[in-house]
């Protein structure tokens, strides 16, 4: 019940705001911002619980196919932290956003809940019809907040962003329902443990898999991004507003790392290990990629766009070396960028506000001008750069550590100089942004007030208390994810494995019918 | 055991203290007209430097010499079978190091507090302080080479913040960026170097300081890296990658031309973090590893060539600078070199007494010029200066024990640590040894032509140096003391006076396994030490000489900047005229990633895209507007295709 009461939780919370006045920004703000943390204290205790699942009931059946799809939602270690991670942002970008937005904030902080919405339910979704659905209803929410709230170019790049995910998902659609025709079915366990079978067998033809495969590996190759398919990328982190642009990157494009570990990986594990190094050289293609063209981007929302296509790479090259601290390293990465990227741009946010502009030359001379600013701004970017002390370094060390182990000295060279680069960029955007003299008079509060300072300091909190404490993330992901990162011979896979068997025996009792069929 | 080892974990946690309050110092008075309390926030960030100070005192008077205390208080990551603890580990080693830099770190929070006293962002600058000796703690302090790592970028952070502390002016800031991207490069070369020695070590990986030297004295793990394996090559990336991050951190050859750059931060900066402490981390970690070095023969000669070239080199370029603080900075470049040579020579202990005496004298230097740039109104040029010493004896008299000690003239703390060098440099390889004695000569010429440049003579500037008066008491205190620790420090370990090697005494039970595996291997030639410190002398003496007679009575002129010109311009430049090509490359592969690949391939691309999903979109409109039969009945054959997909799809 629990889980169901999460996924509720803000779309609730959506429907309380429509029904309140709208009045006043104000106090829609506040409304906002207190369902906003209750949803994410519901959230909170998942981390301790490691796994459940929430009961399963019958949904509806697709026309010419068997398996009915069922209701459920579950959650384990890997779903924990990334449902933390959407929780808390949502509450930060609200607060955060409610200077830029003002009299809008209603409809903000609603289309926001719908797209928290989204995020859960594709990170809890245990039916892959059921994850279709959210994962293409997030496109609804976010194109809304770009469109309607975005930048001056907000029109093109809301559109670009949908054309790109839509036509990215349709192969994905396209495998689901052919997996439900043929007989398998749509849920997760009962899927993976029958793909196992079949091509334990050897029933199942390797140019079949191998287009299922990329069909549904696309899809998440554009959602993450990796090379080709950013370009929609830089554009969308510009234009859309800064709340929006810091839940884009630090929760939904993490759903793109979540479909490969949730999905890819247990129900093609010959598949994934076989196009590994790919997969870690398209991360490291887009770890060096992203940090140079972050080196010459006028835009500093653009800039850290860039800086997220470099660090989500580096997360996925993370994930398809199969070693324990490869993917304990993307896991810890995750949380990381997500909390130091999401609070970049809240604080870009204000500052756009500030100075009616984006562009570097512009700015200057902040740290004289706004300390208090200038200092959180400066923890965030360290932290983003990966500074021993924040969870960051843990993330990249442990990949780096997991790069070699896997695949050799060269690739975690590659990366490194990745990680050099990064500083390279981060460093040249202090230095416009905070140091020198100022370029225009600025507009707005002298400094951050403490009210905006609130939004964004929980997560720098949050930071320094992973890099001194990274097993809080690393110790929950242990506990069932193994069975799904497990090397292809040691049999099937199956992400819900030990949640499925402790909370709930149906599941496994289903997959025991579901095998005598 | 003792209780109080019980409070390792309070040593950096005071400074960190200190920095935090500091910091909320600074920020809660930045909109008051005359800033925070000046008063509250040096006494804080003394105190907290002098507690640090005081604990380390008594921690290394309760350590049983052969002992070590350990502190683990969780485990911090935890990635399957690899396990590192945030621990610490107090050894004699770690006490000695802890004794300076604590000690000397004590004085300079002192002095700047008149130092800084007219600066607005006074507390600031004590919190940055205060934050770099608690990382240079945690790196000393840790026990295994990431919490090592974790002081090793902090103290990187600080020296950032502090080189670009007046951050209004544009070029302190890009010599700021420019030390942490070049420390960076080198942190890549730690951090690679660990994960190559925990492949080396296989499944008894362990980053512990204890377990690594642990597992380099079995002998049985000898044949793991034994010539021509896979753990051969491992051992020899690991240890250079390693000593990569220490050239970084050091100002060594490659990684060097940041330090000069420096700087341009605050003079007590110059003299903790450019010139005491901070610097001398790389020689302090291959010390830590020195089980692991001396095992590979290779990479110590790499680092004895390395190091006399760099002392070469910048000792050379000492003598094109007229900036004080940057003649400062290449001598500070150059004794490095010496230590790194030493620690080539597998004279870890010879190399660790260097970095504890030049602490001292380096440091009085680097305050009394700070002491005369104070006084000169912030002018750093020496060809403006001249005649100070009437005006300023008590920083005159400081900075000639500098002077005295730096030459290595009898009795100084530095002739007994360069001479020991120099000493175990001649049983290693006669031309180190010459090579050695040539920067020794160097050393002296530089070092008595700054003297005499500000010193003597007439003052060459009037409105500089008619009022130049000396500094207030809480700058001159430091300075004296540490001008007396400059003469005296070097009686820890006097070769040549039987008893007075409490020095190699304390730091033998830590290195002396590694270095008698290394003299196996290298029957060393045994040289008169008398008639060592007779050349060291003679040598220090022929430079001051050839100075006082070039300098003494040439006429000097200020013409235009103070930087170096022509062949002085190009020798002091060249390894920045290095690192500007892989800066080109990188801006270049930047200029292609973002003007072809990005801007032709993937927009013109995405373009062509638009233009598709355009054309179908008219058309599609053009259908719906106009036909609406057409319009059903391609709705028709859309429900008839569906139906038929359904229907026949099942196999």
């Amino acid at each position: 019940m629990h889980l169901i009461l999460l996924l509720a939780a803000p779309f609730v919370a959506a429907l309380l705001l429509a029904f309140a006045s709208g009045k006043e920004g104000q106090s829609s703000a506040r409304l906002g911002l207190f369902l906003g943390l209750l949803t994410a204290a519901i959230a909170l205790p998942l981390v301790w619980c490691g796994g459940c699942v929430s009961p399963s009931f019958i949904w509806f059946q697709l026309p010419g196919i068997a398996t009915p799809t069922r209701f459920q939602l579950g959650v384990d270690g890997l779903s924990a932290w990334l449902l933390q991670l959407t929780a808390w942002l949502v509450p930060a970008a609200l607060w955060a956003s409610r200077r830029a937005v003002r009299e809008r904030m209603r409809e903000f902080a609603i289309w926001t809940f719908l797209l928290e919405g989204t995020i859960f339910g594709s990170l809890m979704a245990t039916d892959l019809v059921l994850f279709f659905l959210f994962f293409e209803a997030m496109l609804v929410p976010s194109f809304v907040l770009i469109s309607g709230f975005g930048g001056r170019r907000r029109r093109q790049a809301s559109l670009l962003f949908v054309i790109f995910t839509a036509l990215g998902s349709a192969p994905l659609m396209i495998a689901i329902y052919f997996l439900a025709k043929i007989g398998l079915g749509t849920d997760l366990a009962v899927l993976s443990a029958r793909f196992g079978i079949l091509s334990h067998l050897g029933m199942l033809p390797p140019s079949l898999a191998l287009a299922l495969f990329a069909a549904v590996a696309v899809a998440f190759v554009v959602k993450t991004p990796l090379l080709p398919l950013h370009v929609w990328q830089a554009e969308t982190y510009a234009e859309a507003p800064a709340g929006t642009t810091a839940l884009l990157s630090g929760a939904m494009a993490k759903v793109g790392v979540y479909g490969f570990l949730r999905f890819v990986i247990p129900l093609f594990p010959v598949e994934a290990h076989r196009f590994a190094l790919w997969f870690v050289l398209a991360g490291l293609v887009a770890v060096l990629y992203g940090a140079l063209l972050a080196l010459t981007q006028s835009d500093v929302k653009r800039l850290m766009a860039f800086s997220s296509l470099g660090h989500l790479g580096l997360i996925v090259a993370g994930v398809f070396t199969f070693t324990p601290e490869g993917l304990k390293g993307a896991m810890v990465l995750m949380v990381a960028h997500g909390l130091a990227a999401g609070g970049i741009f809240l604080l870009l946010g204000t500052l756009e506000r500030w100075a009616n502009s984006r562009h570097l030359d512009d700015f200057g001379g902040l740290a004289g001008r706004s300390p208090f600013m200038a200092t959180l701004l400066m923890v965030l970017v360290l932290a983003a750069i990966g500074l021993p002390g924040t969870a960051g370094f843990v993330g990249e060390f442990l990949i780096l550590k997991g790069l070699w182990t896997a695949f050799g000295p060269g690739v975690a060279v590659l990366a490194g100089i990745g990680v050099i680069l990064s500083a390279a960029y981060a460093l040249r955007m202090i230095q416009k942004l905070l140091f020198g003299k100022a370029a225009l008079p600025l507009e707005g509060e002298a400094d951050l007030t403490t009210g905006d300072a609130l939004a964004v300091l929980p997560l720098i909190a949050a930071l320094i208390f992973l890099g001194f404490w990274p097993s809080a993330v690393t110790r929950s992901v242990e506990i069932n994810l193994y069975q799904g990162w497990s090397a292809p011979s040691s049999g099937p896979a199956c992400p819900f494995h030990a949640a499925a068997r402790k909370c709930c025996p149906k599941s496994t009792q289903e997959s025991a019918d579901a095998a005598g069929r | 055991m003792n209780q109080l080892q019980n409070y390792l974990w309070l040593l950096p946690v005071l400074p960190l203290a200190g920095a935090l309050l500091n910091g909320i110092l600074a920020l809660a008075g930045a909109d008051t007209d005359e800033g925070p309390s000046r008063g509250l926030s040096g006494f804080f960030g003394t105190v907290a430097a002098g507690g640090a100070f005081v604990l380390t005192l008594l921690l290394a008077l309760s350590l049983h010499p052969n002992a070590v205390f350990a502190q683990a208080p969780w485990t911090w990551i935890d990635a399957g079978s690899f396990k590192v603890a945030f621990g610490f580990s107090f050894d004699s080693l770690t006490a000695m190091m802890l004794l300076f830099i604590t000690g000397i770190g004590t004085l300079i929070h002192f002095y700047s507090i008149g130092y800084m006293a007219e600066d607005r962002g006074f507390a600031r600058f004590f919190a940055y302080l205060n934050l770099f000796l608690a990382s240079m703690i945690v790196l000393v302090l840790g026990s295994n080479l990431l919490m090592t790592f974790i002081g090793w970028e902090g103290v990187g952070l600080c020296s950032y913040l502090l080189i670009g502390f007046w951050h209004k002016e544009e070029a302190n800031n890009n010599a700021a960026r420019k030390a942490f991207l070049v420390n960076r490069a080198g942190d890549l070369g730690f951090l690679l170097g660990t994960i190559a020695l925990m492949a080396l070590m296989g499944s008894q990986a362990s980053l512990e300081y204890s377990a690594i030297s642990a597992w380099f004295r079995d002998a049985s793990h000898a044949a793991l890296f034994a010539a021509g394996t896979t753990g051969a090559g491992l051992l020899l990336a690991s240890t250079l990658l390693i000593f990569l991050g220490c050239t970084g951190k050091s100002a060594q050859i490659p990684l060097l031309t940041w330090l000069p750059d420096a700087m341009a931060g605050p003079t007590p900066v110059s003299a903790l973090i450019h010139a005491a402490t901070m610097v001398t981390s790389g020689v302090y970690l291959l010390a830590r590893l020195s089980d692991m070095f001396v095992r590979s023969p290779l990479t110590l000669s790499v680092i004895a060539g390395v190091g006399i070239a760099t002392a070469l080199w910048a000792a050379v370029a000492g003598l094109f600078q007229n900036d004080i603080k940057k003649v400062l900075a290449y001598s500070t470049v150059s004794q490095l070199g010496y230590m790194f040579m030493a620690a080539g020579v597998g004279s870890f202990d010879a190399s660790l007494f260097h970095v504890f005496t030049h602490a001292f004298f380096k440091a009085t230097l680097f305050l009394g010029a700070g002491s005369v740039i104070h006084a000169v109104g912030g002018e750093q040029d020496m060809r403006k200066m001249g005649g100070l010493w009437k005006k300023l004896p008590l920083t005159f008299l400081a900075m000639a024990a500098g002077w005295y000690a730096i030459l290595g003239l009898p009795l100084g703390a530095g002739f007994w640590s360069k001479d020991l060098i120099l000493e175990r440099a001649y049983g290693s390889s006669p031309l180190l040894y010459g090579l050695g004695l040539l920067t020794a000569v160097i050393t002296a010429l530089y070092m008595t032509r700054l003297m005499i440049l500000t010193f003597f003579g007439k003052g060459r500037d009037e409105k500089l140096t008619a009022h130049a008066h000396e500094a207030p008491f809480t700058m001159t205190l430091p300075v004296v003391l540490l001008g007396l620790g400059a003469l005296g420090v070097g009686f820890f370990w006097a070769g040549m006076i039987p008893g007075l090697d409490s020095f190699h005494q304390m730091l033998s039970p830590v290195l002396s396994p590694a270095q008698s595996f290394w003299a196996r291997g290298n029957e060393a030639e045994e040289g008169s030490a008398l008639l060592f410190a007779a050349i060291g002398t003679l040598a220090a003496l022929v430079g001051a000489g050839i100075a006082w007679a070039i300098w003494s009575k040439a006429k000097i002129e200020a013409v235009g900047s103070s930087a170096p010109k022509g062949f002085g311009a190009f020798w002091t430049f060249f390894f920045d005229y290095i690192h500007g090509i892989f800066i080109a490359a990188t801006k270049a592969l930047a200029w292609i990633g973002d003007k072809i690949v990005q801007t032709v391939i993937f927009n013109g691309l995405l373009a062509l895209l638009i233009y598709a999903v355009g054309m179908v979109g008219d058309a599609v409109r053009s259908l719906q507007r106009s036909r609406l039969r057409v319009n059903l009945g391609l709705s028709l054959c859309g429900l008839v295709l569906l139906l038929a997909f359904f229907l026949l799809g099942a196999w």
